[in-house]
This record gives C-alpha cells, structure tokens and sequence, in this order.
C-alpha cells in the first residue's frame, strides 16, 4: 500500500491506467480525497491536450537532410554534424569520388574517409575534401563546406583524444586553414549572417576545445597549436568586425587559466589574483573590468612570459555552485551518462573525452550544472600508465616559498618546502587572496614521470581562527622551531592529504611523498586516505600530528571540490548536484558554509551515497552570499 | 471514462503505428519496435521512414514545450533526428523502449542548447515569464489549450517540466522518464507529484 501522497498518487494513476474508476481509487484514500482528485484531474486533462504539430513543409525539409545523411552513411561516410547543404551535396560528393578515384584509385580514397590524423591516409582524406570544396563553385557553399571541414578536425581531435592519442600537428593545421578560408569568404557579407553566426560560434567552440589540450598535443605540434589557437580567436573578433587581433607569438609558452579579483595596474594591465595579465582589444568576454571583481581569465603566454588575457568572465557570484569536480572510479558507463562516487552524470556530444569510459576506470570530471541536471564538460583519466590505474591525489598546503612565476611553460613552485612543476594545465584559484610569496597555498598534485605535477593551485585566505593558540588545524601544535607567517601559521609546517602507498613503522609514503611516520601509530592499510600535519625539516617531513587514516569501502576513495550550495538539515552537503552524506566518523576541518569553497574525500555507502571521510572547508568566510534554492 | 482517456497514453507512446496500438501486450510492442529498429540500424529506407514519420512530430513537441519557440524547435528536432540516425548503430535493446533511448538524446540536446545560449549570455527560455493569470475555473474536466499548458510550464523547474512532457504529454511509464532523466523511479513519483502539485497552483492563479 502507497503511504506517501507521491506513492498514492502514483499509484492511482497506475491503476486508472488500468481500467478503474477514478472514485474507486479516490475511495482507498478517503484523508487524500480532494488533493488526489484535482491532481489526478489534472493528469487527465495533460494527457488529453493535443500535441503540438511541426509544419509540413520543414518536416519534409528535414526528411531530405536526414535521407542524404543516411546516404552518406551508406557510403561508408562518417557522420557529420550539422551539415546543411542541401541539393549540392550529392554533387559534391559525387564529383570528389570520380575525380580522386581516377587520380588515385576508389579503393584509397574510400578507405581514407574515417581515418585519423595519425593515419598515413589522412593526406588523402584531406585531398578529397580538397577536391570537394573546387567542385563548390558559390562563396557561401564554400564557406560552409569549409566550416563543416573544420568541425570535422574537431570531431577527430575529439576521437584521438578518446584513443588517448597526442595530437599531431596536421590536424591543427587543417582546421586552422579551413576556418580561416570560410572567415575571408564571409567577411564583410552580412547578409550571409547565419554562415557568420555559425562561423563565430564554432571558432568560439573549437578554441575552447583547444584551450585545454596543450597536455596533449605532441611535441611537435606546439606551433600548429598557437596558429590555430590565435586563428580561431581571431575568427571570432572578424566575425563580429572587431579590429584586434592575437599573434601566434602571443601564445608561444600556451596557456594559462587564472581566478581572482582583478585590480589595475597601468593602463590596459590588471593584476589578476596578484598575477600580471594585459588586456586589449582582442581579449574577448567581461573586460569591462572594475576592481575587486572577481574574474575566471584564460590567458595566451608569449615566449616572453608575458600573459595576454584571450577571454575574462566575470564569476556570476550569485551562481556559486554550477561548477565543481568530481573524481573516482566510473561505477557505471553508457552512451550518455556515468555513475560516479554515486552521481549520476550525463555525457553528451559535447562533453570532452580523453579517455575510453570502462567500469572501474578512474576518471576526474568536470561536472557543469545546466538546467538542473548534472552534465559532463570534461572527462580525464591517467595519461600514462595502465588504463585503470590513476597515480593518487596528493593534496599539500604549505607557504609559497621564493618568486612565483608564469613566465614558463613549464614552472618550479616550492610549496611548504616540496617542489612542484606548474605546468599550462595546472589552474590558478586566487579566489581568496593574491598569488605571491609567503602566502598559504593549497596544491592538487600527481606524480607524472617521477615529478610532482600541480593540477591545481589555490591561495588560501588568511584565517584568524588558524593561530597558535587555537586548537586543531594546521599550526596548532605549537612546536619549538620557526616563527610564524603572515596568516599566522608557523613556516614550514605542512598539511598533506593523500593515499596511503607503502610504509612501515618509520617511513610512510603519501601519494608519492614520503614522510616520517608518526610515532605510536598502527600503519595503515594500503589504499586509506591519510592526512596529516607535518614540518619539513631538509629533506624530510616529520609527522607532527596524525589527523586522520580511513579505510575506504571496497570501492575506493572519491573525490568532490566545489562551492558548498546548500547545507541540508541533517548536515547533507550539496556541492552542485552532488549530495554528500556526513556521518558521526566524517571528520570535518573548518566551518561548512553555504558559499564556502570545499575539498571532500568520500566513500561510497551501502545505500550508493557517497559518504564524507573528511571535510576540508577552504574558506573561513563564504565567497560568494547564499544562492536561493527553489522548491 | 477516465481511465479510458489515460489508457494507452501512459504506457504507450500517443503515435504509435496502429499495430502498436492493439491490444497486445506492452513487450511484444517493444519487440516489434526493436525489430524495426534492426532494420533501421541497417539503413533500410521504408524502417527510416517509419521512425522519422513516428518520432519527428513527438520530438517537435517535445521541443517546443520546452523551448516555446517554433524555429529552435524545428531547428533541435532536425539536429535530434540526425544524431538518432547517426548513433541507431549504437543502440542495444535493454528492456526499455526506443523511444526512451530517442527522448534521452532530445534531452541531451536540449541542455546543449541551454550550453550555448549560457555561453552566450541569452535569456534562458525556460525561466519563467510573468506570473500567468489564469481563471480558476480551468479545473474543469476538458483539454487543457495548448497555449495554457506552454505558460504554465514555463513556471516549473526544468526536471518538474521535464516529467509532465514525457509522462503525461508524451506517455512514457517511470520506468522510461527515469532512463530519460538518469534518476530513480522513486524521484520521478516524488517529481511528479510535486511537479503537478506546482501546475495546479500555477493553473488556478497562484504561480510562484
């Protein structure tokens, strides 16, 4: 029997499905009577409200794009997407095929249509597009063949990416030359303003795509990358009859991605989370900048470490939790949706795949809310290695020693004594303060090729509650060596959070770092999650204090960061869409706050909730003010 | 009466081909379905025809409830039938029906739109407009306008919209709106009932 009015309601509407009478059901649930009446009165009348009819004439418009796709396919094409050429299609494709069979013999060419860039037949597959765009004989057709040309690079970075290939530099290359031919066919013809439309977002689409592959590319195709790059920007400002203009020189060093409070400087210069980043006119997005806003910027960095800002956002702060991150092992995979650490993502044909989803596969995922719904905007997994085995997180907070620079492309920061390279993967939050020396930093790493790479750097605020005399947290054990810091927090002194490798009585190893182990201790069992306090001392971190092992259940260690969007009654944490369970073992560092930034390690529960093992809220004050929830 | 007027619509698709409509039972319709799908999935022209003829107009729908505008529905609906054509090679029967596997991609493709538009600093279509002022007399017993039904949604979050088109306009059972949405039957009852208990207030004048 239903208890809830959902339950009841459900049920009714199930069995007057099935043929009974609506009083009958109403008659099981005399206290529910007027509330199931209307709602079921309601259903009835949804369910009886005429669709909605598309129009003859488009719908056998589409017929058409959807017979000649089905043709293509046939033809042992790969799909394309969004192709709209109409009638000329089969023109073209006919007058490619005859003239580079004859050229070259039909076995090659249709053998070439679905290979990659790392193929050696992809030069004929490019040939034939070639022969295609002569036998396009009006500009905008050429344009557009063109634009679908590029996208079709892109759809094939995507496949190598997926194959967990480099990208070679002819790829970028193509992609590069098509877009730009189908930007000077267009420009300075408005009346072809749908092609242009298309031209701008796809340029914006594709460079945002590149924006975060420079650890993939291949060695050789650095410059490829910072010609396509600078083309695909630069597409978007002539599209819109924008006079500036990004030089490839501009991003010889690639990329960086910054976020912080922007101030001025001089002219045009703006300290970005105490980074030095110029803007002009070819930075495209919020540069309508006021100081103490808070911005997201990716920037171009020349040879000569000098930042140039491609695109500001402005963070939207009463938006606060539509971005977080979620890592672990993939419980479930399909086509369009994952399980992981108990949320359910959705993949779609946009989501940025570097890796072949497999069960158990451990993967980080960039999760974007939209419209409510959990979506993937990337999917990353270890690039090197054995496909399921991801090096462990390790998570380091320590003062920023010495000068901290972004001149390179690949940077040596020392953190709390530990080396770290910075590399244009690695993202900069200076939500909280300026990025300089003696600040408190937090850093997300793993080891690649037997070095400590930061996936993600972020400035700590300064905490009054973190001084010596507080108990607890970092700092708090008040030992006899070294003063203190800026924030308070004595030199030295370290927090790591990890996974527990190897070790014995004396010597333990975190997530790649060693470190004295604390005295008294029972080892811990491989695979727990290990945090800990500790002081460097030369080469060595001694253990001052142990804060906590976890053995996590059969399933492993997960990981959430993100802005905390709601705090449930019972203490649920609702970072994005997903919902962290804390239970009376959960230990929690800092105070959770609606708007506070928080890094969760979690273990799946018996009831697939993902369950908190410890807490470590980053804010002492909420960064953003409380977002209104609905319902 | 009324379990007439429900019947066939929650568990069956409202177009589907007139043999779908017997009175068989509900897998045997998922088979013949499946087995139209096989031959879809080998390009056959006339099976093509059949699931363009049948999913086109439900799509649209779909689309405009969501979208409330006559072009970008047309323009998701084409963008949706490709990608089914283009991705029919990958489906694997699981029990569910096709149609689920079809509204899962419109679904998707409606959140990239909601992605780009995002991206471009649009107005979202779907947030609600002006508080709608509807008679309370509307409770009776006949269709609602589809004029009324399109404001109306507009006043629900995004999942409560989403569960009234696939279950009460689009008849899916839980099951299938669940594998729609990627969440459990369970939140589809309890979204259900709260997405008509918003409507009714909606309806009779007390939107949000």
């Amino acid at each position: 029997m239903a208890g809830s009015l959902a339950s009841i309601l459900d049920e009714c509407l199930d069995a007057l499905n099935q043929g009974e009478r609506l009083e009958d059901c109403l008659a099981r649930y005399p206290g529910q009577v007027e509330d199931l009446r209307t709602l079921l009165l309601l259903a009835r009348r949804l369910s009886l409200t005429p669709r909605h009819q598309p129009r003859p004439a488009v719908q056998n418009a589409g017929w058409q794009r959807f017979l000649a796709r089905a043709e293509d396919m046939r033809l042992g094409g790969k799909p394309r997407p969004s192709i709209n050429i109409g009638w000329k299609r089969p023109l073209a494709i006919a007058a490619a095929l005859v003239l580079v069979a004859v050229a070259t013999g039909g076995g090659t060419v249709y053998a070439s249509q679905g290979v990659l860039p790392d193929s050696p037949l992809y030069r004929v597959k490019l040939a034939s597009e070639d022969v295609r765009l002569w036998f396009t004989f009006d500009d905008a057709g050429k344009a557009e063949l063109l634009l679908d040309q590029s996208r079709e690079r892109t759809d094939e970075v995507m496949e190598l990416l997926y194959d967990g290939k480099p990208i070679p530099g002819n790829v970028l290359s193509s992609l590069r030359s098509r877009n730009a031919r189908a930007v000077r066919i267009l420009e300075g013809r408005p009346e072809e303003s749908a092609l242009l439309q298309r031209a701008h977002e796809q340029s914006a689409a594709q460079e945002s795509l590149l924006l975060g592959l420079w650890g993939d590319l291949s060695q050789s195709a650095h410059d490829e990358y910072a010609e396509a790059v600078a083309t695909l920007h630069n597409a978007q400002l002539r599209t819109d009859d924008v006079p500036g203009a990004v030089m490839p020189e501009d991003l010889a060093a690639g990329v960086i991605n910054i976020t912080g409070s922007a101030q001025e400087t001089v002219e045009g210069v703006w300290l970005i989370g105490g980074v030095e980043v110029r803007l002009d006119a070819s930075t495209l997005g919020d540069v309508n900048l006021q100081t103490g806003q808070a911005v997201d910027v990716v920037a171009a960095r020349g040879a000569n470490g000098r930042l140039l800002a491609l695109t500001v956002a402005a963070t939207d702060r009463h938006e606060p939790q539509q971005q977080y991150v979620v890592s672990g092992a993939l419980e479930e995979v399909s086509n369009d949706e994952v399980v992981i650490a108990g949320q359910r993502i959705a993949i779609t044909e946009n989501t940025l795949l570097k890796l072949r989803l497999q069960r158990g596969q451990a993967v980080e995922i960039k999760v974007e809310e939209i419209s409510g719904e959990a979506v993937a905007f990337s999917v990353e997994g270890p690039k090197t290695g054995p496909q399921k085995a991801a090096p462990p997180l390790l998570v380091y907070e320590g003062v920023i020693e010495g000068t901290v620079s972004t001149g390179e492309v690949i940077n040596e920061w020392v953190v709390g004594g530990q080396r770290f390279l910075v590399t244009p993967g690695t993202e900069i939050d200076a939500r909280a303060a300026a990025l300089a020396k003696n600040v408190r930093a937090r850093v997300e790493a793993a080891i690649d090729k037997d070095e400590l790479v930061a996936r993600r750097v972020v400035v700590l605020a300064a905490d009054p509650s973190q001084d010596a005399t507080e108990e607890g947290d970092v700092g708090a054990d008040g030992t006899e060596e070294g003063g203190t810091d800026g924030d308070g927090t004595e030199e030295g002194v370290v927090s790591v959070e990890g996974v527990f490798e190897a070790g014995d009585g004396e010597r333990w190893t975190i997530s790649g770092v060693e470190v004295d182990a604390p005295l008294d201790v029972e080892t811990p069992e491989v695979g727990s999650l290990v945090t800990l306090v500790a002081r460097r001392k030369g080469d060595l971190l001694v253990t001052e204090k142990l804060l906590a092992t976890f053995r996590p259940s059969g399933r492993g260690l997960a990981q959430v960061r993100g802005i905390i969007g709601k705090i449930e009654e019972d203490g649920t944490l609702q970072v994005g869409s997903a919902r962290v369970e804390l239970g009376v073992e959960s230990v929690v560092k800092g105070q959770p706050q609606t708007g506070s930034r928080v890094f969760i390690w979690g273990s799946l529960n018996d009831s697939d909730a993902l369950q908190a093992l410890y807490v470590n809220v980053l804010d002492p004050k909420p960064l953003a003010p409380e977002s209104g929830s609905e319902d | 009466m009324y379990a007439n007027a429900l019947s066939g619509l929650i568990d069956k698709p409202r177009d589907a081909p007139a043999s779908a409509e017997a009175e068989s039972a509900p897998s045997d319709d998922i088979l013949r379905e499946w087995e139209l799908v096989q031959r879809a999935q080998a390009l056959e022209d006339s099976a093509l025809a059949s699931l363009y003829s049948t999913f086109y107009p439900r799509i649209y729908s779909y689309a405009f409830l969501h979208l409330g505008d006559v072009q970008t529905a047309e323009d998701l609906t084409s963008e949706v039938m490709l990608k089914v054509l283009e991705s029919i090679k990958k489906y694997r029967f699981k029990g569910l029906p096709f149609s689920a596997w079809v509204f899962r991609i419109a679904r998707n493709k409606l959140i990239d739109l909601h992605r780009r538009r995002k991206r471009r600093g649009e107005i979202d279509l779907t947030q609600p407009l002006a508080t709608m002022q509807a008679s309370p007399q509307v409770m009776a017993e006949r269709a609602l306008d589809r004029g009324q039904i399109q404001l109306a949604l507009k006043h629900l979050t995004e999942e409560q919209r989403q569960v009234i088109v696939l279950k009460f306009v689009e008849g899916f059972d839980n099951a299938s709106v669940a594998r729609v949405l990627g969440r459990s039957e369970g939140a589809i009852k309890s979204l259900q009932h709260r997405a008509l208990n918003s409507l009714r207030r909606i309806m009779s004048g007390g939107a949000r």
